[in-house]
């Protein structure tokens, strides 16, 4: 590697992180256009039939909890400020229910609500989607226990839920390509609302299931969060974060300009010798 | 020749099918059972008399197939993946009531389908081997490190008091879950170590890509340039401070179709989407022949086909 690669890299490595960190440390508010993917999710939570339960996937962990983390927390918000019950439930990462037990248990605190009526977790359920179609066909004998050992026929919020026909909506928090095993098994079988929260690279693939229907609604990545916490009204960690974002694909383009703008004058001089 | 013998492996193939399905559909009802969840969990007798079972006869059948000749080996294989893909293609394409097909089932429903639940728990039962067997290579290259002491066998180190230190105090919480040190280590271990450490492996490939787009991206051609136009479009449009370039614009009406974040939906929701559904076309044909091939064991050096 010559040297002016090695120190351009390190120049680039340094500009991003102090152009994220004074965004980080003294935020600015910037005001957020709500997309229309966005804006359709939140009609479909919205409008889920009275008695019937929102489930939230927790199919994330740590690795993308910069983007999925901010996504859950503003759909769960949603569904206590709404009073709408909620059940958590992860299918690809066993880290995933108890990150998105722990925001549920500190945004009920905040809203009053209480765990086994207003929302439960069903923590981590194998078996990918062998175990989906088992549980949309009888949820009480797929679960059996929720995340914290306590038998689900003990919550008061599982009273009357038996199948899949009892859930409103189901919205698949992820960064994984978990979205088709719904598609597949659930919607496509039963009908059943599917929404999808995913990180910004997963965004593109989910488009064409969003134009066919098969998606009410789709969060993309942190700037999906943002529209989120803009509809419900409570701008939070993804706003908070939309300011390092905002700078950083600004300076991301100004390097691909720069990298662009170096390669032809050194082909011209190249050219010219 | 070859079509005599591509002829009698077609007509082997139709009598393990028949064989096969008359015994998936006889013994459904002992299968169902034998692949049940035990009740009672670790509590109970009968779960560890279970586990011993399976780890019997589990231990016995592997030490026979491993005694097997390759050759032995590769029918076997191809017989076992004809009989599972058999399996899901019955189950899939044929009716789910038939008074003519099924005549002699109580409600003339399909016979293969209750068999999808316990087939599940095998898939998962299999699944649980996959995890075994990547821990015992994972083990096995690490004490090879450290047996050598070879260079950096101080992250094979890590690794074995990572691996177990996080297996005890996993398990010791799970199954002792109101015991105080135990959730203090698991917490420790889990939400103070793992969640910051994965998040920040995550965190660095930020870096890389900053500089992948200092370095790579290059408007070598008409179609480069188009690409980065796009991309640069969809950045923007997808970020506050970016959609205020454009924030003059009305929200409704013709203008509106100007502002950025609106050419940005449009470039994902039509421009991409059409690409994709091209790619996803071409992607699950592709998929569907593969298949097509594995499971008729058409596709060569597959099954141990490199071993003499």
């Amino acid at each position: 590697m010559s040297s002016s690669q090695y120190w351009s890299r390190r120049i680039i490595w340094l500009l991003l992180a102090v152009v994220v960190a004074i965004f980080v440390i003294r935020p600015i508010h910037l005001r957020m256009y709500v997309s229309p993917p966005a804006y359709s999710l939140y009609q479909a939570v919205e409008h889920i039939p009275k008695g019937k339960l929102l489930v939230i996937t927790a199919d994330w962990e740590a690795g993308t909890k910069g983007e999925n983390e901010p996504q859950a927390a503003a759909l769960m918000r949603h569904a206590l400020k709404r009073r709408i019950p909620f059940a958590l439930l992860g299918i690809n990462y066993p880290a995933g229910p108890t990150l998105s037990g722990n925001i549920a248990k500190r945004l009920a605190a905040e809203y009053g609500r209480r765990y086994g009526v207003d929302w439960v977790n069903w923590g981590f359920l194998p078996g990918g989607s062998q175990a989906v179609i088992a549980w949309a066909r009888d949820i009480p004998r797929t679960v059996i226990k929720d995340a914290y050992g306590t038998p689900l026929n003990r919550l008061p919020i599982m009273k009357g839920v038996r199948d899949i026909k009892d859930i409103g909506l189901l919205i698949d928090v992820t960064p994984s390509s978990t979205v088709p095993i719904f598609i597949d098994y659930i919607y496509g079988i039963y009908r059943t609302p599917i929404g999808y929260a995913c990180t910004g690279v997963m965004a593109p693939e989910a488009f064409p299931y969003l134009d066919s229907g098969q998606l009410v609604g789709l969060l993309k990545g942190l700037t999906g969060a943002a529209e989120y916490e803009t509809l419900v009204g409570h701008p939070d960690q993804a706003m908070r974060r939309m300011a390092p974002q905002s700078f950083a694909h600004l300076l991301v383009i100004a390097l691909i300009i720069v990298g662009n703008v170096v390669y032809f004058r050194s082909r011209r001089r190249r050219d010219d010798a | 020749m070859e079509t005599r013998r591509a002829l009698f492996a077609y007509l082997a193939y139709l009598l393990i099918g028949i064989v096969t399905s008359a015994l998936l559909v006889a013994l459904s009802q002992p299968i169902q059972r034998l692949f049940a969840p035990i009740s009672g969990g670790v509590h109970s007798p009968r779960f560890w008399l279970a586990i011993a079972i399976s780890v019997i006869a589990w231990g016995a059948l592997f030490g026979l197939l491993h005694r097997l000749p390759s050759r032995a080996k590769k029918r076997l294989i191809v017989i076992v993946t004809f009989v599972s893909g058999l399996f899901w293609v019955l189950e899939f394409f044929l009716p789910a009531h038939s008074a003519v097909l099924f005549f002699w089932r109580p409600a003339h429903g399909n016979p293969f389908t209750p068999l999808k639940q316990p087939v599940g728990y095998a898939l998962q039962v299999i699944a649980g081997f996959t995890f075994f067997l990547a821990s015992l290579n994972l083990m096995r290259l690490h004490a090879g490190h450290l047996a050598r002491l070879r260079a950096g066998w101080y992250n094979s180190l890590a690794f074995f008091v990572a691996f177990f230190a996080m297996a005890a105090f996993g398990l010791w919480a799970y199954y002792d879950g109101k015991n105080p040190v135990a959730i203090r280590w698991n917490t420790w271990l889990f939400t103070d170590m793992y969640v910051p450490l994965t998040g920040t492996m995550f965190s660095v490939t930020a870096f890389y890509m900053a500089t992948a787009a200092f370095r790579a991206f290059r408007i070598r051609t008409a179609e480069a340039g188009v690409m980065m136009l796009a991309a640069v479009v969809v950045m923007v449009g997808q970020v506050p401070l970016g959609m205020w370039f454009t924030s003059s614009l009305p929200l409704q009406g013709p203008a509106s179709n100007l502002r950025i974040e609106v050419i940005a939906n449009w470039l994902l929701g039509v421009v991409n989407s059409a690409a994709l559904r091209g790619v996803l076309f071409g992607l699950l044909v592709g998929g569907l022949a593969m298949s097509l091939r594995m499971w008729l064991n058409l596709e060569r050096g597959a099954f141990f086909d490199q071993e003499t």
